[in-house]
């Protein structure tokens, strides 16, 4: 696991932690199953307050991403697993939504919405 | 236990002054010997211990003694360990002002005889008395600026001591000069047992209401 | 969350100087910074956090007891690194063990004499004429030969060098690391404390000025600058400490109060030592 902190960031210290652990799960750099170092080894080890450490893993933890157990550290959970999927189907269908809605107000189509989310989908892509 | 290791706190404090009892121990050995004197002996040992037994009270700028006043005791442990401190100084001139009286006594071929018993106890119990009075003014007192005021508590009771016991001496020697002095000490002579007791009993009861009251004191101030 | 240190309506009055209705608490575990300028109350606080003075009013508990209470066990549980000396003078540091392992059973002479030897404390010099950063040495040999719960630093790091700083804090970390420990750091080197503290304590004249997570703190205020002339009547009303120059102005305001800002402002994250500086220019001029 690797974790650089930048003080010129525009994201707090915890964030930049959680994005960074959240990034390396995401693709492969840390494995389902993984024992993350506990809160206090991590925040020692890179010298940021324990707050610091205990917040990223505990929004990490709501994301689905990892779960702590009690004297054993936290352990990553897999990408693919119902729970994680149902967050991101949340945030997806919260997302289109919003989009939905805008839509709405300036009388768009959904054939219209539809082509600008290819387009986009194509850009990301990229 | 902790107030004896206050005592030995004490000791490392006024390690200099160490060698100044020995100098006391010469000095008093020389005068009895010059003077074929047995009554020197007790005298000026004691005098001396009065004077150096308040060394800790005058060393004592409160910024360097944070480690001290930080250590896991109670006020009544350091009080203790203070006045302890003062009696281990005085036990120490007792004994060796004794010494050189007895030896004073068989090189001149002097009596031992029980007038100078009663001048050393008669000593020995007012010393202690004075040095939990001055104890106590100390505590009383605290960390005063005032040198002057800190050194004469210093002094007065030693130089009192000094002064009272040579009165005594004197009429001791001259004991066949007045009928009143003479009947006192033939009695005091008589219940020799009675009046060590209870001479001893007072200057204990005095000591011990010292450190109660300093303790009482000690326990409302800062930096105690 | 257990609290090992609870400070409750502490106050202190002197002549020249009072400290008025003090209250935190330092859970079990966390790093607290607790800041001011000279003057501030910092040393007076500490003072009566380790028993040395007496409170007039308020009380002080370290893992639930009292100095008045039971003076052993309380000051057991401390240990105490201030700025200078509090060794006396005259002693070596053959006296100075002694004198630990007769009042701290827990006292292991092994660890101290280990970190004499590793820092090159002289062994034969007395106290007085040790460098200052030897007598802080000393002061750390002998509390981190102890088993302390709560370890309390009064400006412990002034005149250290940079490195052996750092090697400090690094120590201050592993202290907390088991989660059963705390430590209280008095300080105005803020940068000492910008990365690993995790509350902070900000005292000012005797009062407390701010008192929460440094990073809740951090994330409340936003550092603003631009041009004197933006400002209006409700944004100067909101602005702390409005530092102005012949360019431009600087000042903080709180996170919430974001919306009164337009776009020509320039908006930074602070660091400790400007929100430390702003709020004390603010109270200095409502002074006036």
């Amino acid at each position: 696991m690797k974790i650089l902190l930048s003080n010129q960031s525009e994201l707090p210290i915890y964030a930049q932690i959680k994005e960074q652990i959240k990034e390396q799960i995401l693709n492969g750099q840390i494995k389902e199953g993984e024992i993350l170092p506990s809160i206090r080894q991590l925040a020692k080890e890179i010298g940021v307050s324990v707050i610091t450490t205990t917040r990223a893993y505990n929004d990490l933890e709501t994301e689905g991403f990892i779960a702590t157990m009690r004297g054993k550290g936290s352990i990553v959970l897999s990408v693919e697993n119902n729970f994680l999927r149902e967050q991101y189907l949340k945030r997806i269908e919260s997302g289109l939504m919003t989009a939905i809605e805008t839509a709405k107000v300036i009388h768009m189509s959904e054939q219209e919405l539809l082509t600008i989310c290819s387009q986009l989908w194509k850009e990301k892509e990229t | 236990m902790r107030a004896l290791y206050f005592l030995q706190i004490d000791r490392m404090i006024t390690k200099m002054q160490g060698h100044l009892i020995w100098l006391f121990i010469m000095i008093a050995v020389i005068l009895s010997f010059a003077q074929k004197n047995p009554y020197w002996g007790s005298l000026y040992m004691v005098f001396g211990s009065m004077i150096l037994s308040s060394t800790p009270f005058t060393m004592n700028p409160a910024n360097t003694y944070g480690f001290l006043l930080m250590l896991p005791a109670t006020v009544k442990d350091r009080v203790f360990g203070r006045f302890l401190y003062g009696l281990s100084l005085l036990l120490l001139t007792l004994f060796f002002g004794g010494l050189g009286t007895v030896l004073v006594c068989i090189v001149n071929h002097i009596e031992l005889s029980s007038m100078i018993l009663i001048f050393y106890i008669g000593v020995a119990a007012t010393a202690l008395i004075m040095l939990s009075i001055q104890y106590t003014i100390f505590y009383l007192v605290g960390e005063l600026k005032s040198q002057q005021v800190m050194g004469l508590i210093r002094m007065i009771p030693g130089f009192l001591l000094f002064i009272l016991g040579s009165i005594a001496m004197d009429i001791i020697q001259e004991e066949s000069n007045s009928n009143l002095v003479f009947s006192f000490l033939t009695w005091i002579n008589n219940h020799l047992f009675e009046c060590v007791l209870l001479v001893f009993l007072i200057a204990v009861l005095i000591f011990l209401a010292g450190i109660f009251i300093s303790v009482k004191i000690q326990k409302k101030r800062d930096f105690g | 969350m257990e609290e090992i240190l609870i400070v409750e309506n502490i106050s202190k009055h002197y002549n020249d100087f009072t400290l008025k209705d003090i209250s935190f608490t330092l859970p079990k575990g966390y790093i607290m910074g607790y800041i001011g300028q000279n003057g501030a109350g910092k040393t007076t606080t500490l003072n009566l956090i380790t028993g040395m003075c007496k409170s007039d009013s308020g009380t002080i508990t370290i893992n639930g007891e009292t100095c008045s209470k039971n003076p052993i066990a309380y000051k057991k549980s401390i240990g105490y690194i201030g700025d200078s000396s509090y060794f006396p003078v005259t002693m070596k540091i053959k006296e100075i063990r002694t004198i630990l392992k007769n009042f701290y059973p827990d006292f292991d002479k092994d660890k101290f004499d280990q970190r004499v030897s590793e820092w090159n404390l002289p062994v034969n010099k007395k106290i007085a004429d040790f460098s200052r950063g030897m007598k802080v040495k000393l002061m750390f040999a002998a509390v981190f030969a102890r088993d302390t719960k709560l370890l309390i630093l009064d400006e412990a790091t002034n005149g250290l060098d940079t490195v052996m700083r750092a090697d400090i804090l690094k120590l201050l970390q592993e202290y907390i690391a088991d989660g059963e420990r705390s430590v209280l750091f008095s300080t105005h080197i803020l940068s000492d404390l910008e990365q690993i503290a995790d509350y902070i304590f900000f005292i000012n004249d005797g009062k407390k000025i701010l008192y929460d997570m440094k990073d809740e703190i951090l994330e409340n205020f936003l550092l603003v600058k631009g041009d004197l002339n933006e400002i209006d009547q409700n944004l100067t009303k909101e602005l702390i400490g409005i530092e102005k120059n012949q360019f431009g102005f600087e000042a903080i305001l709180p996170t919430d109060k974001a919306t009164l800002l337009s776009k020509n402002f320039i908006l930074e994250k602070p660091n400790i030592d400007q929100i430390v500086i702003h709020y004390i220019r603010d109270i200095q001029s409502k002074q006036k």
